[in-house]
């Protein structure tokens, strides 16, 4: 193969090859994993430390906005951070922000009503962490700017019951007011409603607020974490995967980091090869790689 | 009546009037106040959740167009339009929070709403290899940029050669970081300025009516 | 042993997938045309009725405790649909504009804070701390770069003297940023990708049907191709 040929390979590689590639090196470590090691970012340390603070006296507005996708994105994170609730005894508040969430806090927290049990099951039975005394749910509440802003300035105006009918009286929620009768929110989002909570939740009440966020909104939301609207973030998959291997208890963060170091690697390689084949090819010929997709 | 409604000067004082109660509130410490705005917050929250049958008629209506025309792809949107009422129907019948409507959901909701996003994987990837070019110095700066943070984000990069984490977490918490800041301060400002041509009546293309 | 009931919506979702990963072929597919309608189908479902109850539990049941406002909202709601009707869609600019007005007074009174006094204030930062040179170097690199990025973005007036190379430097910085976003975003994405495959391999009871269901739906794909029956059986 002459040198131009190498070169011409290399610019126009063939996006199906790159598809397979990258199927292949997310399959492999996930089916087999790897073990490779992960260092621990500064930002998943800070986050961390607002969990190992939390005790029995605190109440904490726990904002579930990630529908599926984000769930598939976030749920090392989710598991490990309401992990860290659960064994602080510190009593929360659900609210959810998208229609699925309520499907998807099923997979974590199970249905004790229907016997269905979640991947957190066996953290609330050791902890005896109970609906009604330590959780209450108030399900899909976290509509739109409007619902938000009035939750947090009257909760009770807004909502009663929870997300199954049932009154929520005689709970702690009756002792509940408005964002100022919370110590810490945990918000995880694709963006859906954490604006909102940062201007009327954040900003009014002084409520303190942690995020996990998806890679997409990491830009758009750390001026707030500069300005202290928001005192930690947990970034994409990776900072949920190095705040498991805080808690202790390897899941399925660890196991997607494999996964992770392989396809960045590879995707740096193909960087590095278009320009190769750019510099020693493409530049001078009259034929261009078309698009990136086509 | 009628010509009372269609005229701009009535949807102009509508929201002059529920600006400023719910401004008011700031301004003024009146209870019966603090009440009325807080109820006219509830009531606007409740009426922007209704705005979903605007979306549900419109998608109806289209699909059913389509398969009235027997459309490229018709037997599909029928099959759409069925399947809202189905899922519509199980859970008002069901209850929301019943076995027989979750099945829906992990069936066809998270595989899809996953899959649809997670794609886009494949294409940036492609993108990287087809069409990320150092034509220029501004396009190598990005690109070098974008694979000092691609290597500072591979979690065994920071095990090896911790320098790469650490230039990568600086690129991000300083250059990312200003130019969100710098979005942000412009799209807010925008923001304003469109809210305050809203309110005094310079931008009535929000409420229906053409001009100024 | 799996419960029925995971088995049965493990095996749809993992067609479902596989089926929307058939955009990737670059080219329409049945799979893909049912996948996209059901999501669609199921969303629009799924939101109707999740909507419907928090209408009934916030502007509804408010009435029983002898608030009636939240009920109007229902009423103003319904009003909004008459939008779709050219005769009388005059009266729907009524809830339209107490929405508008009431999303602005919400909204206006804190973004002016958080999204530019808050922002401004954290630009304004000491260049140099004592003691910590990688915080003095962050500080620095942030307002410098903010301020010459937003003479980039100066749009209304010519940019010439010293304009011209504050606003070329803060497009090389807008550079700089750009490249780092993009990383950012890809590990979401990737990140998502990762954790839905592990969804469909974990546990190991589930990696047969995920391989099996690769084959089916990528064969039926080629053989549609080979027979050009591809773009007849999509939308």
């Amino acid at each position: 193969m002459s040198q131009g040929n190498i070169f011409k390979t290399m610019a126009t590689m063939d996006r199906r090859v790159i598809y397979v590639l990258i199927f292949l090196l997310v399959l492999a470590p996930t089916l087999r994993p790897l073990g490779l090691p992960i260092a621990v970012s500064q930002s998943t340390i800070t986050y961390y430390s607002y969990l190992q603070a939390l005790d029995e006296d605190d109440m904490i507005w726990a904002a579930w906005e990630t529908g599926f996708s984000a769930w598939n994105e976030l749920k090392a994170g989710i598991i490990a951070t309401y992990r860290e609730v659960i064994k602080s005894g510190a009593r929360m508040v659900v609210a959810f922000g998208t229609a699925e969430d309520i499907a998807v806090f099923r997979l974590v927290f199970g249905d004790p009503d229907e016997g269905i049990r979640g991947i957190l099951t066996p953290e609330l039975e050791q902890y005896g962490y109970e609906y009604g005394v330590d959780y209450v749910v108030l399900g899909y509440v976290l509509v739109n700017e409007a619902s938000t802003s009035s939750l947090a300035t009257d909760l009770h105006g807004v909502v009663t019951n929870d997300y199954k009918g049932r009154s929520l009286a005689g709970t702690f929620y009756d002792d509940l007011v408005n964002a100022g009768s919370f110590s810490l929110i945990i918000d995880f989002s694709p963006g859906m409603q954490t604006n909102a909570m940062i201007r009327h939740w954040v900003m009014d009440y002084g409520t303190p607020m942690i995020e996990g966020a998806i890679g997409v909104n990491i830009p758009s939301l750390s001026p707030y974490i500069d300005t202290g609207h928001l005192k930690a973030m947990l970034q994409s998959t990776r900072g949920c995967a190095e705040l498991e291997y805080l808690g202790g208890v390897p899941g399925p963060g660890a196991t997607s980091m494999d996964a992770f170091t392989l396809v960045h690697y590879l995707v740096v390689l193909f960087i590095i090869m278009g320009n190769i084949g750019y510099f020693g090819w493409e530049k001078n010929s009259k034929q261009q790689v078309r698009t990136a997709v086509g | 009546m009628a010509s009372l409604l269609r005229r701009k000067e009535t949807s102009l004082i509508l929201i002059g009037i529920s600006f400023f109660i719910v401004t008011g509130v700031y301004f003024f410490n009146i209870p019966s106040l603090n009440t009325f705005a807080g109820n006219l917050v509830l009531m606007v929250s409740v009426l922007n959740a209704m705005s979903i049958l605007l979306a549900l008629y419109s998608q109806t209506r289209r699909s059913l167009l389509l398969v009235r025309q027997k459309a490229k792809g018709w037997p599909f949107q029928l099959y759409l339009v069925i399947t809202i009422y189905l899922m519509s129907s199980l859970g008002l019948i069901y209850g929301q929070s019943s076995s027989q409507f979750m099945w829906f959901q992990y069936a066809i909701l998270n595989p899809t709403g996953s899959v649809i996003y997670s794609v886009l994987a494949f294409y940036m990837a492609s993108a990287c290899a087809r069409a990320f070019r150092a034509r220029s110095p501004q396009a190598a700066m990005l690109l070098i940029s974008g694979i000092i943070v691609l290597m500072g984000q591979a979690p065994l990069t920071g095990v090896f050669a911790p320098f790469l984490g650490a230039a990568g977490t600086y690129l991000t918490s300083s250059f990312a970081m200003a130019a969100s800041r710098v979005f942000t301060m412009s799209v807010t400002v925008g923001a304003v300025v469109l809210g305050v041509r809203i309110i005094t009546g310079k931008e009535s293309s929000a409420i229906g009516f053409e001009g100024g | 042993m799996v419960e029925f009931y995971e088995f049965s919506y493990t095996l749809v979702a993992i067609l479902a997938s596989w089926s929307m990963y058939a955009t990737l072929y670059g080219k329409p597919s049945p799979f893909r045309s049912w996948a996209e309608a059901s999501f669609i189908g199921f969303t629009m479902g799924l939101n109707l009725v999740v909507t419907f109850n928090y209408v009934l539990r916030t502007g509804w049941e408010p009435v029983s405790r002898g608030n009636w406002m939240p009920a109007v909202g229902i009423l103003l709601g319904l009003l909004m649909i008459l939008r779709l009707f050219p005769k009388y869609s005059y009266i729907s600019r009524i809830p339209i504009a107490i929405s508008l007005g009431t999303n602005l007074a919400i909204s206006l009174r804190t973004t002016i804070f958080t999204g530019f006094i808050n922002q401004i204030q954290a630009t304004i930062v000491p260049f140099w701390i004592p003691g910590n040179l990688y915080q003095s170097i962050l500080n620095t690199t942030i307002s410098v770069s903010v301020v010459l990025m937003l003479t980039f973005f100066l749009y209304s007036t010519e940019l010439k003297g010293p304009l011209k190379y504050t606003s070329k430097a803060g497009e090389y910085a807008l550079y700089i940023a750009l490249g780092a976003v993009f990383a950012q975003t890809f590990m979401g994405r990737l990140g998502l990708l990762s954790g839905y495959m592990q969804s469909i391999l974990d546990p190991a009871w589930k990696i047969p049907y995920t391989f099996g269901f690769l084959v089916i739906v990528f064969a039926g794909i080629l053989i549609l191709d080979r027979y050009g029956l591809l773009e007849k059986y999509s939308d």
